[in-house]
């Protein structure tokens, strides 16, 4: 029975890998190696910040600051460098500053009680606020050396879809193997309970709050090195769609202690595909929002119905 | 004991009331000491005026945050309203009073759409309009095509009629409100409605027809949002592309410094959501009068919203703890 349900738990997932491989077949040069890699390669920046929603969601609640955060910390990065810091300080202010904010919300969240959708959205306005006040909507460039440095190809794969992949398995395993993996899922699945079995429920979230900035500072460097500038429009309004988007398509559960990292990863390459092929048909950016748009209502919606199916029913 | 759980929480609410006109002085002297120029008649009917659209769509957004549920899409029925509205009148000649019937209709419809999809697809409110929001948007940016529609300009001069310095569309919005208020407070509905945001479940048990309940709240904000969204327009002279981007935010923040709880169930239309409202443009103005940039907005809102959702999850763990302690006791 528990089969079942896991398989029904990655439908989406598994209806999505179905349509991908018919458009494959119908149109050829979607598969085409050159198309594949750079598919991957824009899928890095999306991923990174799939997982870190993934971390947020399986507590029950949400981060949507990620792409917001994201942009203001490679604007200020970028800011940094251009100012004549060296790479690896603006590599740090990056990551160290979307953590500084992945903290506030934490703190909001974890400790003083506030609802996780109103901080994070909150937090979007704000940072968007500050990339916009800070540019002036002008993009800041980055010294080539940074993108030389962070762009390098192995076997034509660029650097970042390594990154990618090896922070999504490592945080694959370390939701699965380590204890506050195991006390994530607890809390996600019921807090009052985990907290009685003595999980440090407060903590937890706290932290997963600050996984996702790290994660969405990841993103910012690997953003700001494939467009070889950072600007206030890398946080818009229809990314952070995305973003939720790759997390349920990936089978995330919106209420939390269900979904994992692997499946957000996939669920971001899926998204990525998805742009790829409306660019193809050339679908307008309009469309294109409308379609993901109700792509995110009707994942959770069927996510809902499993739930009500397969758990209320039991109990 | 005279510190009982109930007498605790009248003066709790009482408390928050009579803090919120405390701020709402303060702020007004504060800013009246710090400019001369905040200080006059014309500045408070200024902001006032200013407030309008927002004030229409808080007010909806209040209905559904009072039933425990959030619409993070009224931003977006801001934009997408006027712009059929606006689509009809000027490029197909529709008469005016049908093309404002259309845009009340297009927020009818788009609230009963995300009423539908939390009450009948269960989905969350916040994912649901989320995605909603965008689909909105994207539709309404579809018809227009990157282009801003001039509107004619009977209607923009409709919005900024004004009897010696008054506005009357400050009476409109207030007139509004208060309608609300008084189906929040007087009518079987919105006793509903705060029944609802306090517990759902009991609701249910209670024989409470909740999913009705929370689709005509989604209903009314889309109907609020759409109003909203005519009246920036015609404060505007036309539907421009980012129009109510960030509305649902401003509406959210006003909200909790309003004093309404974003758990469900507590605070009011009247006086909590107009003060809210009026105490944020009150900043917003002051704000300008001091020559401070308008890019440093969000800042002042996202301090805002913290420090009144701060205020929101104390009151309600405090009185948690107080009802758990009452029943053990």
């Amino acid at each position: 029975m528990l089969r079942r349900e896991e398989a029904i738990r990655y439908l989406p997932l598994m209806v999505f890998v179905v349509i991908v491989i018919i458009l494959g077949l119908v149109v050829p040069q979607l598969l085409s190696v050159r198309n594949i890699v750079n598919v991957l390669n824009q899928s890095a920046a999306l991923g990174l910040m799939a997982v870190g929603i993934t971390f947020t969601m399986v507590t029950g609640g949400i981060d949507l600051s990620g792409p917001s955060v994201m942009a203001l910390g490679g604007i200020l990065g970028a800011m940094v460098m251009r100012e004549g810091g060296p790479l690896v300080i603006g590599v740090v202010v990056m990551v160290l500053f979307c953590m500084a904010l992945g903290m506030l919300n934490g703190f909001a969240v974890a400790y003083l009680k506030m609802v996780p959708f109103v901080v994070t959205l909150s937090m979007m306005y704000i940072s968007m606020g500050a990339s916009i006040w800070l540019t002036r909507e002008v993009s800041v460039s980055v010294p080539p050396a940074f993108v030389k440095v962070l762009t390098f190809r192995i076997l034509d794969l660029p650097f970042p879809v390594f990154l990618f992949f090896a922070i999504a398995f490592l945080a694959f395993g370390f939701l699965r193997k380590t204890q506050y993996g195991r006390w994530l899922y607890a809390t996600g699945s019921n807090p009052t309970v985990a907290k009685i079995l003595g999980v440090p429920v407060e903590q937890v979230v706290f932290k997963a709050y600050l996984f996702s900035g790290l994660f969405a500072g990841l993103s910012a460097v690997v953003t700001t090195a494939r467009l070889m500038s950072a600007s206030s429009k890398m946080g818009g309004e229809g990314v952070i769609l995305n973003v939720v988007g790759a997390a349920v398509v990936g089978g995330v559960s919106v209420h939390g202690a269900e979904g994992s990292v692997l499946g957000a990863a996939i669920g971001a390459i899926f998204i990525t595909i998805l742009e790829n092929m409306m660019n193809m048909m050339q679908v307008s950016y309009y469309l294109s929002l409308i379609a993901k748009g109700s792509l995110v209502v009707a994942v959770v919606a069927f996510d809902c119905w499993r739930k009500e199916r397969f758990y209320y029913k039991r109990g | 004991m005279f510190w009982t759980q109930g007498f605790k929480e009248k003066l709790f609410i009482s408390l928050s009331l009579s803090r919120l006109f405390l701020i709402a002085i303060v702020v007004f002297f504060g800013f009246s000491l710090l400019t001369k120029k905040f200080l006059s008649l014309t500045n408070l009917f200024n902001f006032m005026h200013a407030s309008v659209p927002l004030m229409f769509v808080a007010t909806g957004l209040t209905i559904v945050v009072l039933a425990r549920n959030l619409d993070i899409s009224v931003g977006s029925v801001a934009f997408l309203a006027p712009v059929v509205g606006s689509t009809l009148l000027v490029r197909y000649g529709f008469p005016l009073p049908l093309s404002v019937g259309v845009v009340l209709l297009v927020g009818l419809l788009a609230g009963l759409c995300n009423g539908l999809i939390v009450t009948r697809l269960k989905v969350n409110s916040f994912i649901a309009t989320l995605g909603t929001m965008m689909v909105f948007r994207g539709i309404g940016l579809q018809i227009v095509k990157g282009r801003t529609i001039g509107l004619p300009s009977v209607l923009s001069n409709l919005s900024s009629v004004r009897f010696g310095g008054f506005y009357w569309d400050i009476l409109v919005s207030l007139v509004f409100l208060i309608f609300l208020h008084v189906v929040h407070t007087r009518t079987p509905f919105g006793r509903y409605v705060s029944a609802v945001g306090s517990d759902p479940d009991v609701c249910r048990r209670a024989g409470i027809d909740v999913d009705k309940v929370v689709l005509l709240s989604f209903l009314l904000s889309g109907l609020f949002a759409s109003v909203g969204g005519l009246w920036l327009s015609m404060q505007l002279g036309s539907v421009s592309l980012r129009m109510g981007i960030g509305m649902e935010f401003v509406a959210l923040a006003s909200i909790v410094i309003g004093g309404i709880s974003l758990f469900g169930g507590e605070g009011s239309l009247f006086p909590g959501l107009l003060l809210g409202v009026y105490i944020l443009y009150m900043i917003e103005s002051g704000l300008n009068y001091l020559g401070v940039s308008p890019y440093f907005y969000p800042f002042v809102r996202g301090g805002l919203i913290f420090s009144a959702m701060y205020v929101d999850s104390l009151r309600v763990r405090l009185t948690k703890e107080g009802k758990t302690s009452s029943v053990k006791g």
